[in-house]
């Protein structure tokens, strides 16, 4: 069956402070799953669906390590076996919810989408400064009313901000700054970068640093598609460099993380944090980013969920049209296009042939 | 020649594709990794021309 996930990939489920001896409810790419954590802290992640009656698991309960469906007790452990049933001794043997493999890391629930028997750790992208000691970070989840490649073209092209977020981190010169962009296949990252030189500060960046007068402003993108989004910001007075040996530490540097999870075809969890290192222990400013990113958040999600309406209610091929700001974007959809179609193809029956 | 960021964004030789927005003009850069490079003013043909890579990149090298 075709869809409009990328199958056979690691997807940001959760940050591990949601996940707890609590039940979690969450849909990723239209697959409803029940996350909780066992008695010793390890996540887990199974099918939010009883093989009974279809009863959800995460409006159930833990018994121990195992979680007893509220509606007619069947109980599965943490693979998803089932332990129990009610009223007889013989446990069906088809009597299994899917366990899905998960990963707690950079302070995120991982999730795997698609084959098991392929799933590998260690293809996931890594965002380290969100669980770092040597950073502060504050972070957030918005639900987006709004198909996952919207958001995705959003961030990558950051032209917007001088629209949609002036006042917070939008100015004159991000729209009018050229972009380069790279693509990495053999790694599957996407890059965009755009530099500018003797810029006006923001009020993002001014109220949180301290900076008073004009900067260097550089926003360096990475995105690991399907899920995991990096922008390196990096903001300094004007004419500060890296010294000769790689120092920038009079620079201020900002990790802003997203994780782009579709939700259903129409819908998507939008995590958000921002990981600074300056004014580490400066809960004022925490709070300043906190909110601030926030709002921006939101503003991308209000204008994200318009889209949504104009085109879901557009004939099927309408046509758009890129220019320079799209060339990140467009880089991004061909290589999320790709890892579509390998899922997919992943999923067919083996051709016979001969 | 095209401008280049004032920080290496990567390691060289994974780059696959490069896309350059010429500073002060509308002109798109693009670079493969074989060499090749074309002059565009639409990203969208750019893209189609770089990861249409080797057809019609032979006679395009730097």
């Amino acid at each position: 069956m075709k869809t409009d996930f990328a199958r056979n990939q690691w997807y940001v489920a959760a940050y591990g402070t949601e996940v707890s001896r609590s039940l979690l409810g969450r849909t990723i790419c239209g697959e409803a799953i029940v996350f909780y954590r066992s008695a010793n802290g390890e996540p887990v992640a199974l099918a939010d669906r009883c093989v009974h009656r279809q009863y959800r698991l995460s409006a159930s309960a833990l018994d121990g390590d195992n979680l007893v469906c509220g509606y007619h007790g069947f109980t599965y452990d943490t693979t998803g076996s089932c332990v129990q049933v009610p009223g007889q001794r013989r446990i069906p043997r088809t009597a299994r919810v899917k366990r899905y493999p998960v990963v707690e890391q950079d302070s995120f629930i991982w999730v795997w989408i698609g084959d098991e028997a392929v799933a590998d750790p260690q293809t996931i992208p890594r965002a380290p400064w969100l669980a770092s000691d040597e950073w502060t970070t504050v972070c957030g989840m918005e639900p987006l009313a709004a198909r996952y490649g919207l958001l995705i073209d959003n961030l990558l092209d950051l032209s917007h901000e001088t629209y949609l977020h002036g006042g917070y981190i939008g100015t004159p010169e991000v729209a009018e700054t050229p972009i380069t962009t790279e693509v990495d296949e053999d790694h599957g990252i996407v890059f965009v970068s755009r530099h500018m030189d003797d810029v006006a500060c923001p009020p993002f960046y001014a109220k949180s640093t301290g900076i008073e007068g004009r900067i260097d402003r550089w926003q360096d993108i990475e995105y690991h598609p399907p899920c995991l989004y990096l922008l390196h910001s990096r903001v300094a007075p004007v004419g500060v460099q890296l010294g000769s040996d790689g120092d920038d530490s009079r620079a201020f540097h900002v990790e802003v993380v997203y994780a782009i999870t579709p939700e259903t075809q129409t819908s998507t969890h939008d995590f958000w944090a921002v990981a600074r290192d300056f004014a580490r222990d400066d809960q004022g400013v925490s709070d300043f980013l906190a909110e601030s990113n926030r709002t921006v958040v939101l503003q991308d999600v209000a204008a994200l969920n318009l889209l949504e309406t104009v085109i879901a209610a557009e004939p099927a091929g309408y046509q758009e049209l890129s220019i320079n700001i799209d060339t990140g974007g467009l880089a991004a959809r061909r290589m999320l296009a790709d890892q579509i179609a390998a899922g997919d193809s992943a999923r067919l029956p083996a051709t016979v042939t001969g | 020649m095209a401008p280049r960021p004032s920080r290496a964004q990567l390691q060289g030789a994974t780059v696959t594709y490069r896309v350059d927005w010429v500073l002060g003009t509308d002109l798109l850069l693009g670079y493969c990794r074989c060499g090749a490079q074309r002059e565009s003013e639409d990203p969208i043909e750019l893209w189609r021309w770089l990861t249409g890579h080797p057809e019609g990149h032979d006679d395009r090298r730097i």
